[in-house]
């Protein structure tokens, strides 16, 4: 469910931290101490944004890229050094109470909940700061936990829980007071493959029956491409895509993934095979003794698969597109994006 | 007005709520309860026992007779167990500071200074409350006061101060961690300021006295509310005293708001 | 049998060499933030005794006694800016975040290297008490600049060199105290609360507020034996020359007495904490 108002609006945004040169020897040290070196560092360099209600957003990046610097400016946790950054139309780091009623955080990795209560304590207190109604708050709090499998452990201590049940519950605090936009950094790191699935399940039903936006930060490329629309890649600070997944492979002239299974095992290297692959652009990316994959331009790919079916007795095939981890390797290593053909 | 009455009731209930973990939390470490119990009991009988040395040697301090200064230690109890009760969470504050744990409470539609500072309710200073009150009613009754409505009028007004000045302190000192990161100084400027609230302050020159009354109330902890039950502060110097205090708490909390947009979060 | 097998760090030499990195370490920590290290460093720990010297005079006033117990005004007056001189060389009970790694599970990495845990934290108190020493220097010579006529002098080089040893002595008996009652972190959910318990305590028994002579009687016979009484209160009378030689001698033996017992506790509860520890922390 999207529609065209836009909440959050950013152009040329800037961040940099200004941190302290360490210097080696005694004597450096304590000089260190009239006078010190600072050192810049740029965390985000001049991302233009916007991102309309009802949008649900995946920020890829690695470690270092700015993607929870770009949160937290966002959520108005820490200000911008320059440029605009507006949420609800209003300056990220001046939100009054109105705007901040309206919005939810989750950090993977630092628990807003209290560590030895259980969490049905904490969603109490949320309620009071939120102001829910009684009756609604209730009927959340079943509804969510029941989504997410945890509606047994609410009254269990926090810090008992397994790693995946808290982080259902900090995402249950998160929706308790209906936010229309939510920022989620990283909430499945560490998880099992079971409650990555479950939350991602809930933030996409969540999404689709109430338009809530979310703007989704991880390193799991799963959890982007099985929950977003719109993907942003950033890399040294720089927004480097911003756009949906064919048409990141539109730019980067995608490629397909070409696996062979043969009717009978290999003798020697395939050195005919790869010959072709090359003849098509392609290359030969994985060798066992009945199996081979290539990695072929879209374009390019019947022909090879025609090719290779002359030369080789194929029991069974596969043509699959590029998977989003190896579009993004190829971001990452060109630096930059040409603009499609 | 409504608008007003319906923050007030919202941050009732956010405190009901904070109590109510704070106790939960208590509940389940007894050994965490009963040493901090054990821990004010010492606190409370060093106190207690300095004076009554000094006092061997004197028949008063500084104008302040023995029963005197048992009412000034009831206040200074009070008020020191009113922090223990609500404002724990101080003694964090630099480090949460410095590694940027302050981010959920820019988010949230609360005062983020009542929300962070309020955070920790402590149910062992139920004790405390008892044994101050308890000590503070002991010093009342050996004070010889004349007794009447307007005299608890008097007690309930001082200890009102007293807590407010509690709270408007602690914000007071935290701020200085805002501009100076990891400096401690939040901690080390109470521990400081804390000792002159220890004695009454006529001990000190009158300078002195006025700037520990009015530019680092910390004279309004134990010597204020004492000087007023025992009828030492005019009243009408006191109502001045009291429109000071409100003022100077409600700039105090302008100036933590403004600090707050200094906060950094940890880098990443 | 060729087999090569590395040997063991070890010696003298190698623990030496571990310790001198660790009080290296601990002066990077300190020096870390400006106003942290100023703060911390400097400024700690004066306030009370000053404020005792008003409580004083006005008591002198209020009286007006000459003396009170075997104390006259200056002597009170220099007795407080002494003992505020030479408490900063005592070791903080803060000073060591022992009980917070065994919390957070952090001594793990520690525990699988070839080192004696002991020296990290001996480190802390080396760092702190060399910081220290030249810093209580500094604020005794400052004294002596700004009010020459009110600051006390110690009586003799051999007084300073006397309450030095006392003090110094006195004061790693107090991190042996604090090292234990971190300790028992192995065991409770908290021990800050113990830790401020046993400052009070110490600070009281040291004399910090009030000198041995201005205590009722049995609090004068009973304190000389026990370590902080000699930390803080028997250094001071040594410089303002009220004790004399056969006091230190008597308060050096109590104080080898009590690091020896505080050193062997230490040890223990070190070592049979370590069997509870799961190396897991929040």
């Amino acid at each position: 469910m999207t529609t065209t108002s836009p909440l959050i609006h950013c152009r040329r945004l800037g961040k940099t931290y200004r941190t302290l040169r360490r210097r080696e020897g005694v004597l450096r040290l304590l000089g260190g101490l009239v006078k010190r070196e600072h050192v810049e560092h740029a965390a985000l360099v001049d991302a233009d944004l916007d991102i309309l209600q009802g949008e649900m957003v995946g920020l890829i990046g690695a470690n270092g890229a700015g993607k929870t610097t770009l949160v937290k400016i966002l959520a108005g946790i820490i200000p911008k050094t320059h440029g605009t950054a507006e949420v609800f139309g209003r300056d990220c780091f001046d939100l009054r109470d109105a705007e901040k009623t309206r919005l939810s955080l989750v950090m993977g990795q630092r628990s807003q909940l209290w560590w030895d209560i259980p969490p049905l304590d904490s969603f109490r207190l949320l309620r009071a700061i939120y102001d829910v109604d009684h009756d609604v708050f209730e009927r959340r709090v079943a509804e969510h936990a029941e989504r997410l499998g945890v509606a047994d452990r609410l009254e269990v201590q926090l810090r008992q829980l397994s790693l995946g049940q808290r982080m259902k519950m900090e995402i249950i605090g998160a929706f308790l007071h209906d936010p229309e936009l939510v920022f989620l950094d990283e909430p499945t790191i560490g998880l099992d493959l079971v409650s990555q699935e479950t939350i991602r399940r809930f933030l996409r039903d969540l999404n689709r029956e109430r338009g809530v936006t979310i703007l989704l930060t991880s390193h799991d490329m799963a959890d982007i491409e099985q929950t977003c629309e719109r993907l942003l890649i950033l890399d040294g600070g720089k927004l480097l895509f911003d756009g949906d997944l064919p048409d990141l492979q539109r730019r980067l002239v995608g490629k397909r993934r070409v696996e062979l299974h043969l009717e009978d095992e290999l003798v020697g290297e395939p050195t005919d095979a790869a010959e072709v692959a090359r003849k098509h652009d392609g290359e030969l990316v994985e060798v066992s003794p009945r199996r081979l994959v290539f990695l072929v331009p879209t374009a390019r790919s019947q022909a090879l698969v025609r090719e290779l079916f002359d030369l080789l007795a194929v029991k069974d095939l596969s043509v699959e597109r590029q998977p989003l981890e190896d579009l993004v390797r190829e971001v990452f290593r060109r630096g930059q994006l040409e603009d499609a053909p | 007005m409504r608008g007003l009455l319906s923050t007030v009731r919202r941050y009732l209930t956010v405190a009901g709520q904070l109590a109510r973990i704070g106790v939960r939390r208590k509940s389940q470490f007894r050994v965490e309860f009963f040493s901090q119990v054990v821990m004010d009991c010492f606190w409370y009988t060093i106190h207690v026992t300095v004076f009554e040395i000094l006092l061997l040697h004197a028949d008063d301090i500084a104008g302040w007779r023995h029963e005197d200064i048992r009412v000034f230690i009831g206040f200074l109890f009070v008020s020191d167990a009113f922090m223990m009760m609500w404002l724990g969470q101080q003694w964090r504050f630099g480090r949460d500071l410095k590694d940027g744990k302050l981010d959920p409470f820019r988010v949230r539609p609360v005062a983020p200074s009542f929300l962070y500072f309020f955070q920790q309710f402590s149910l062992e200073a139920v004790f405390n409350i008892i044994a101050a009150v308890g000590y503070l009613t002991y010093g009342l009754i050996r004070a010889d006061l004349e007794w009447g409505p307007g005299r608890f009028l008097l007690i309930a007004w001082a200890i009102v101060i007293a807590f407010w000045a509690r709270t408007v302190l602690t914000i007071l000192f935290s701020i200085l961690e805002f501009h100076l990161l990891n400096s401690d100084l939040a901690r080390s400027l109470e521990h400081a300021f804390g000792a002159t609230a220890d004695r009454p302050l006529d001990i000190f020159a009158r300078r002195v006295k006025l700037f520990l009354l009015h530019a680092v109330p910390m004279g309004f902890l134990s010597h204020w509310p004492a000087a007023l039950v025992l009828g030492r502060r005019e009243p009408w110097l006191a109502l001045l005293d009291t429109t000071w205090m409100l003022l100077f708490g409600v700039l105090t909390f302008q100036a933590w708001k403004l600090s707050f947009r200094r906060y950094e979060s940890a880098m990443g | 049998m060729s087999g090569a097998v590395a040997a063991a760090p070890g010696g003298l030499r190698h623990h030496w060499r571990i310790l001198r990195s660790a009080v290296a370490y601990e002066y990077k920590k300190a020096a870390a933030f400006k106003a942290g290290f100023i703060v911390r460093e400097l400024i700690h720990g004066i306030e009370r005794p000053i404020i005792m010297i008003f409580v004083y005079k006005a008591i002198f006033v209020s009286s007006g006694a000459a003396a009170i117990g075997t104390y006259g005004e200056a002597d009170l007056i220099a007795y407080m800016l002494l003992g505020a001189t030479l408490w900063k060389l005592v070791f903080p009970e803060r000073g060591l975040d022992l009980a917070e790694q065994i919390f957070e599970g952090f001594i793990t990495k520690f525990l699988i290297m070839p080192l004696r845990f002991f020296l990290m934290m001996l480190g802390r108190f080396v760092q702190y008490s060399s910081l220290q020493l030249l810093i209580a220097s500094t604020f005794w010579l400052l004294g002596l600049l700004i009010a020459p006529a009110i600051w006390p002098r110690p009586v003799s080089a051999v007084a300073v060199a006397q309450a030095l040893t006392l003090v110094l002595l006195g004061s790693y008996c107090y991190f042996l105290l604090i090292v234990v009652l971190n300790t028992m972190a192995f065991w409770l959910d908290v021990v800050w609360t113990l830790l401020v318990m046993v400052r009070f305590i110490v600070g009281f028994c040291a004399g910090q507020l009030l000198p041995l002579a201005l205590m009722p009687g049995f609090l004068k016979t009973t304190l000389p034996w026990f370590f902080p009484y000699w930390m803080l209160c028997a250094p001071v009378e040594i410089l303002l020359g009220r004790l004399g030689g056969a006091d230190f001698q008597r308060g050096l033996l109590t104080l080898i007495a009590w690091t020896l017992a505080l050193q062997l506790l230490a040890a223990a509860t070190w070592r049979r904490g370590l069997r509870r520890y799961t190396g897991v922390g929040q």
